[in-house]
């Protein structure tokens, strides 16, 4: 029962070995969270040279109007960008979660797969597509006469939607888990004084939903300008600087790790404070008129606008994951893209070559399945070492050592790589370019969401499960082999995949940190991208699909279809 | 020499004192329950006296031997043990039989020896046939019979249990009491029973010991604590109950609006001085017509203000005349009276319970 | 040591006097520089000389002469993979054994920093005259060249519709259809920038931006873009050109009237490396005749004097040229990427 653990304070580990042990996890944590954000504060505010304190890194990274001009266009990009997601999301979630709009799992299932693409393997099928003159979209365009193509995607309002379409997941999956909350009573109570489906949607059911909202807003506008893929892909070409590109830039001849610094600390400091605004906000207007099942729920029938709504769903399905998906296979099994679709031009040659003949590729998979089981394992331990920790109040200061395992959620992949790259890479630990430095970042990046899904996975087990063995004369260790194990095996293996799929196709992180024997297929399809090799590239980006489709069928069995809740709630 | 004994034990939470002073003797294979409201410190106690929690002050000993004491406290596993929670735990990954099995191997015991005591005890409780089931499998009452099983078969110092019952419905409760009472009648297991609800207590166990605020408020047999609770806590949480205040005024005690003889009362207050009483709505006759003569009873003249059919009983509550008390009269279900009927009521002074004013 | 005297002869009587000569002397050393090499077992190749897929197929050809001797390419943009060796060596951090780039003031600037291994190939003395002195004597040696030059979509524009001089890509009618590379990225690209910049003077960039190109990284982009057709017109290398043309792709290629900018691309052994030997018989090969062949089967140029011509190539001496100093591209490049950043960011 909670109330245990709410009052009671356990008898402590009591050996010096148990004690050593949690000092040891408390150490884990301090070099792999503490100790790079420090390195990046102080890196920042030094000289390179000879270590004294100075704000010139700052003044250099500012000093240019250029830089700033990236800042604010990363922050018109989010905003644009939350926008654009806040018009794709909220219609769809609405019909989803209260209307008899047709086709709802199909809706949920394809939103699920715009988000399980990675953001910068959706830009290239959008490049593909609406690439100005050549693009397939332009080139129907065409057809009609018109000289200059429909779409150009290299501009800012291109980059925005390719980054919207694969963001507004977030927003979705926050409305409809309110809307789902939200009373069918409200809604009479409006019908009844004589307000119409629409407006009692507009005025009472989405206000409600507005703490959640809101949150979906925050997060969707923090991913947007922490997103590296798809600036470098799209923003380039168009010749504009985000702040993601622009830390790339100081990370060029020479490199500047300081100036770096400097610029990626206003970044997390804006990361910092829109969390704590979403904190404050879900905090404080809370679900209050939410909470409980609230009374039963009615779908509200909208007649044939229903069809209207669905037909939205489902262009906006297909701007996200048929479309794009289309082009990449045309592409992946094309001899040369351009040719379009014949048979003669249709080869698996992509794909052969890749994985039989291109060491770099085939390397490239390699390291990037085993980086990301190397770092899903370590995140795993040592959030489970931690949860069950925080769990059973076994240090002092137990509640710390969650708050510093949730801390990476805050930080942008991006700022992590730098402050990793600082920390670690230099003598005398000299990581940079050993697969352990690209390990340990990813497990770091991804330990919030292994720790949060491991401690309710603990949380989930009555404590009385493990005194029960104790009472029964087995200790700790007996009770967490023999039982506490067991139990958690599905909850485990599900956490275990949450970060291992990320972690398969983590860019932003290792674009600072890889080698030349490091790459994984998320750096080496950028490499591609450089060479404009789409083909090949195309054909990567499935190989990856493939393999991450291949392992969570496999795991399917074991951990069930709450896999998917927690995913959502993640 | 007792079995169990806790000694001014004391547990403090911040400056919360869950568990304050409770000193407490088990003797050898007795049955004890530990009654009181949510957050009364029972399960506290009961968690100390597991080693889940140290004592902030006090000790714990066991045949002689210190448990606990303030910063100290023997690990549960090294106690001899056992204890039934409010959840069971029954582990889920494992079946009837190993789960039940689970004390027996951490103690090493050979596998024929195993055998013959698990299924020993899985007759007991019932349980021979479910053997190799998983405890998804089982009914709430099944599993708690598995937990019980679990417990007894390892033949515990002690056996503790955490409000084992709250979880099953009423009369899956009344069936699951009687057969704890059965199974302690049959192994005499010395017994630390926690609960809220005092019909379980009464029906298990040799004694009682009600807790408030952290403090025991009365230990005794059940038919002492019902009949003659000794704080207006106990009489309140202990069946219902009509408190009567009063003061001594020469031969009679004047409650509000009456005055009654002071003859009869077993513990008589002296003169001026305040007294109350405990009566329960089972110990007051309520009749139609005054009394030809008192019969050394009190006799109280009022009138019917409210009542309430409850199938096996009436209720009814009565203010007496000029008086703003009410009093709950519980009567036979034959006996109908109607609102606002003028009724008198006897109670005998014998028989009512002196506790301490408010 | 026979090596200088051997250079001194060879520099005395011509590559063709010894040449029945010379082999059976470099084989013997060759021999225990293959045998180091292959208890080391492989080297990393920094590359920006070429595209990613023929530098995979250079590196197996190397592993098919020299077997047991594995080569992990590292191919990024000149630019890039300088960053790449510069981060290993502030982080002592060894990786890369051969770095072959598109920038050859990369390479004084690494000999500066004591970062380049003393070592003088056999087959450097087979590099064409014209190139010989733009190495650095034992310790860096150009190893393949190209000419940057316009590339067009030869289905969308027929030849003599293509522009022939660099100012002609300024002309307004390729508006939104001109494609180029970045100087920040692609070394070559920073040499025929700075080629302009001397010629024509910023200006040149001022009106170009007005043309909105298509600005990509490596100077292989605005051959993808021509293949889509998303553009008609770049400037890119005759080999990105003539080599994506051979896969059966529109391109074309115009030898610019105003020049073809010379892009050296420059190869040498890092102190550092990890593989000494391996690298050193790998430096060596890319100066050897079998790797001359390959080089032409992709339309890369090679450094040496007998390579065989490269297919489809005009003969360079009825190309107008335009030729910059390592000097000049030093000081050059860094200024111009700097000018590149303020002008199209």
């Amino acid at each position: 029962m909670a109330r245990h653990v709410q009052l009671g304070l356990p008898a402590r580990w009591s050996t010096p070995a148990g004690g050593l042990a949690l000092l040891a996890i408390a150490a884990v944590l301090l070099f792999l969270v503490v100790n790079p954000l420090a390195r990046l504060v102080a890196v920042s505010l030094q000289d390179p040279e000879t270590g004294a304190f100075t704000f010139a890194n700052y003044l250099a990274a500012y000093g240019r109007p250029r830089y700033v001009q990236a800042l604010w266009n990363s922050l018109a990009l989010g905003g644009v960008v939350t926008l654009l997601c806040l018009g794709f999301a909220l219609p769809v979630a609405w019909g989803v979660a209260r209307t008899d709009m047709p086709g709802k799992a199909l809706v949920r299932v394809a939103v699920l797969g715009a988000f399980a693409t990675p953001p910068y393997l959706g830009a290239i099928g959008w490049i593909l597509l609406a690439g100005p003159n050549a693009g397939w979209l332009n080139r129907v365009w065409s057809l009609t006469g018109a000289r200059a193509g429909l779409f150009n995607i290299y501009s800012f309002g291109g980059l925005a939607f390719i980054i919207a379409i694969y963001s507004f997941s977030y927003l979705f999956i926050f409305t409809t888990a309110a809307l789902e909350l939200v009373s069918s009573e409200m809604e009479d109570a409006a019908n009844i004084l004589g307000a119409g489906p629409l407006r009692t949607a507009l005025r009472v059911t989405l206000p409600l939903a507005l703490p959640a909202i809101a949150g979906g807003a925050i997060v969707t506008f923090l991913e947007t300008i922490a997103l590296f893929g798809s600036p470098a892909l799209i923003a380039i070409p168009a010749r504009f600087n985000v702040v993601t590109t622009q830390l790339l830039q100081f990370f060029a001849m020479p490199i500047r790790v300081e100036v770096a610094a400097a610029y990626a600390i206003p970044l997390l400091l804006i990361t910092l404070a829109l969390f704590g605004v979403q904190r404050w906000l879900i905090g404080r207007r809370g679900f209050v008129a939410l909470t409980g099942k609230g009374g039963e729920r009615r779908l509200i029938a909208l007649g044939p606008w229903r069809w209207v709504l669905f037909g939205y769903a489902a262009l906006l399905l297909c701007l996200s994951v048929v479309l794009p998906y289309a082009a990449l296979a045309q592409a992946a099994l094309a001899r040369a893209w351009g040719r379009g679709f014949s048979l003669s031009n249709l080869t698996l040659d992509n794909f052969r070559y890749l994985l039989f003949v291109h060491d770099t590729a085939a390397r490239s998979v390699v390291n990037s399945f085993t980086f990301a089981a190397a770092a899903a394992s370590i995140a795993l331990l040592l959030a489970l070492a931690v949860g069950y920790i925080v769990a059973r109040r076994l240090l002092p200061f137990a509640p710390v050592l969650g708050f510093v395992s949730m801390a990476p959620f805050v930080i942008p992949g991006i700022v992590l790589a730098i402050a990793f790259y600082a920390a670690y890479a230099p003598p005398p630990l000299s990581l940079y370019g050993t697969p352990l430095i690209l390990i340990l970042a990813f497990a770091t990046r991804f330990l919030p969401v292994g720790y949060a899904n491991t401690s309710a996975a603990i949380r989930a087990i009555n404590p009385e499960m493990e005194e029960a063995v104790r009472i029964l004369g087995g200790g700790r260790l007996v009770a967490i082999r023999r039982v506490l194990a067991p139990l958690m095996r599905r909850g485990l293996a599900g956490a275990w995949l949450l970060v291992f799929i990320p972690a398969t196709r983590e860019l932003s992180t290792a674009m600072f940190l890889y080698g030349p024997k490091t790459r994984t297929m998320s750096v080496m399809l950028m490499d591609m991208s450089e060479e404009g090799n789409f083909e090949q590239l195309a054909a990567l980006g499935f190989i990856l699909l493939i393999a991450t489709l291949v392992i969570v069928a496999s795991a399917w069995p074991l951990i069930g279809r709450d896999f998917m809740r927690r995913r959502e709630g993640a | 020499m007792s079995k169990l004994a806790l000694r001014g034990l004391t547990r403090r939470f911040g400056r919360v004192a869950a568990v304050e002073d409770v000193t407490l003797e088990l003797t050898e294979g007795e049955f004890v329950s530990l009654l009181g409201p949510s957050g009364c410190g029972k399960t506290t106690t009961l968690r100390m006296i597991a080693g889940f929690i140290q004592p902030s002050a006090g000790t714990i000993e066991m045949d002689g031997r210190t448990l606990s004491a303030p910063g100290f406290a023997l690990a549960p596993e090294r106690r001899g043990m056992s204890m039934i929670f409010q959840s069971y735990a029954v582990w889920p990954n494992m079946t009837v039989g190993e789960n039940v099995a689970f004390g027996l191997k951490l103690r090493r015991l050979s596998a024929s020896e195993i055998r013959r005591r698990v299924d020993a005890i899985l007759e007991v409780v019932r349980l021979g046939a479910l053997r190799d089931r998983y405890p998804a499998e089982l009914s709430g009452g099944q599993q708690q019979r598995v937990a019980l099983a679990r417990a007894i078969v390892i033949e515990p110092e002690v056996l503790l249990l955490d409000e084992p019952l709250s979880n099953l419905d009423a009369a899956l409760r009344e069936e699951m009491r009687g057969e704890i009472r059965r199974l302690h009648d049959a192994f005499r297991i010395t017994t630390v029973y926690v609960t809220h609800d005092q019909a379980e207590a009464m029906v298990t166990s040799d004694r009682i010991v009600v807790m408030n605020h952290g403090r025991i408020e009365q230990a005794d047999d059940p038919v002492a604590l019902y009949t003659r609770p000794r704080t207006r806590f106990v009489a309140g949480f202990v069946g219902r109950t009509n408190f009567l205040d009063g003061t001594a005024r020469g031969d009679t005690i004047a409650f509000p609006g009456i005055a009654l003889p002071l003859a009869g009362l077993a513990d008589s207050p002296a003169p001026g001085e305040k007294a109350s009483f405990s009566v329960r709505p089972r110990q007051i006759a309520m009749h139609e017509a005054p009394p030809a003569s008192d019969g050394g009873c009190w006799w109280i003249e009022g009138r019917i203000v409210e009542r309430a059919y409850l199938g096996e009983q009436w209720e009814y509550v009565v203010q007496p005349s000029n008086s703003a008390l009410r009093l709950r009269v519980s009567t036979p279900p034959l006996l109908r009276r109607a609102i606002g009927q003028a009724v008198w009521l006897e109670i005998d002074p014998r028989a009512i319970a002196r506790i301490p004013p408010p | 040591m026979p090596a200088p005297t051997r250079r001194s002869v060879t520099a005395g009587l011509g590559a063709l006097a010894v040449a029945p000569l010379l082999p059976r002397l470099a084989k013997a050393e060759q021999a225990t520089l293959a045998e180091a090499a292959r208890k080391e077992g492989g080297l990393t190749w920094y590359v920006a000389q070429v595209d990613g897929e023929t530098a995979e197929n250079m590196a197996r050809a190397f592993t098919q002469q020299f077997p047991g001797v594995k080569v992990s390419v590292m191919r990024t943009t000149g630019q890039v993979a300088y960053e790449r060796l510069t981060q290993d060596l502030r982080n002592n951090a060894p990786q890369c054994d051969v770095f072959s780039t598109t920038d050859i003031a990369h390479m004084p600037a690494l000999m500066k920093r004591n970062a380049l291994a003393r070592y003088a190939p056999e087959n450097a003395q087979a590099i064409a005259p014209a190139l010989k002195g733009l190495g650095e004597e034992g310790f860096y040696y150009p190893t393949t060249y190209t000419l940057f030059v316009i590339l067009y979509n030869s289905q969308k524009l027929k030849p003599e519709e293509a522009p022939r001089a660099w100012t002609d890509l300024l002309d307004p009618k390729w508006k939104g259809r001109v494609a180029v590379a970045h100087p920040g990225f692609s070394g070559y690209m920073g040499v025929w920038t700075l080629a302009m910049r001397d010629l024509y003077k910023w200006d040149y960039f001022d009106k170009l931006a007005r043309n909105n190109p298509r600005i990509g990284r490596s100077a292989v982009d605005p051959v993808t873009l021509l293949n889509a057709g998303e553009v008609l017109v770049g400037a890119s290398t005759v080999s990105n050109g003539l080599l994506s043309a051979s896969k059966g792709n529109p391109i074309g290629v115009q030898y610019p009237t105003d020049g073809s900018v010379v892009c050296i691309g420059p190869s040498g052994v890092l102190a550092n490396a990890p593989h000494p030997n391996a690298a050193r018989l790998f430096a060596n090969w890319l100066l050897s005749p079998e790797f001359a062949r390959i080089a032409t089967r992709y339309y890369v140029f090679p450094a040496r004097a007998d390579s065989p011509a490269v297919p489809g190539a005009k003969p360079l001496d009825s190309v107008k040229l335009i030729r910059l100093t390592t000097a000049q591209i030093g000081k050059g490049v860094p200024e111009v990427i700097e000018q590149w950043r303020d002008t199209f960011s």
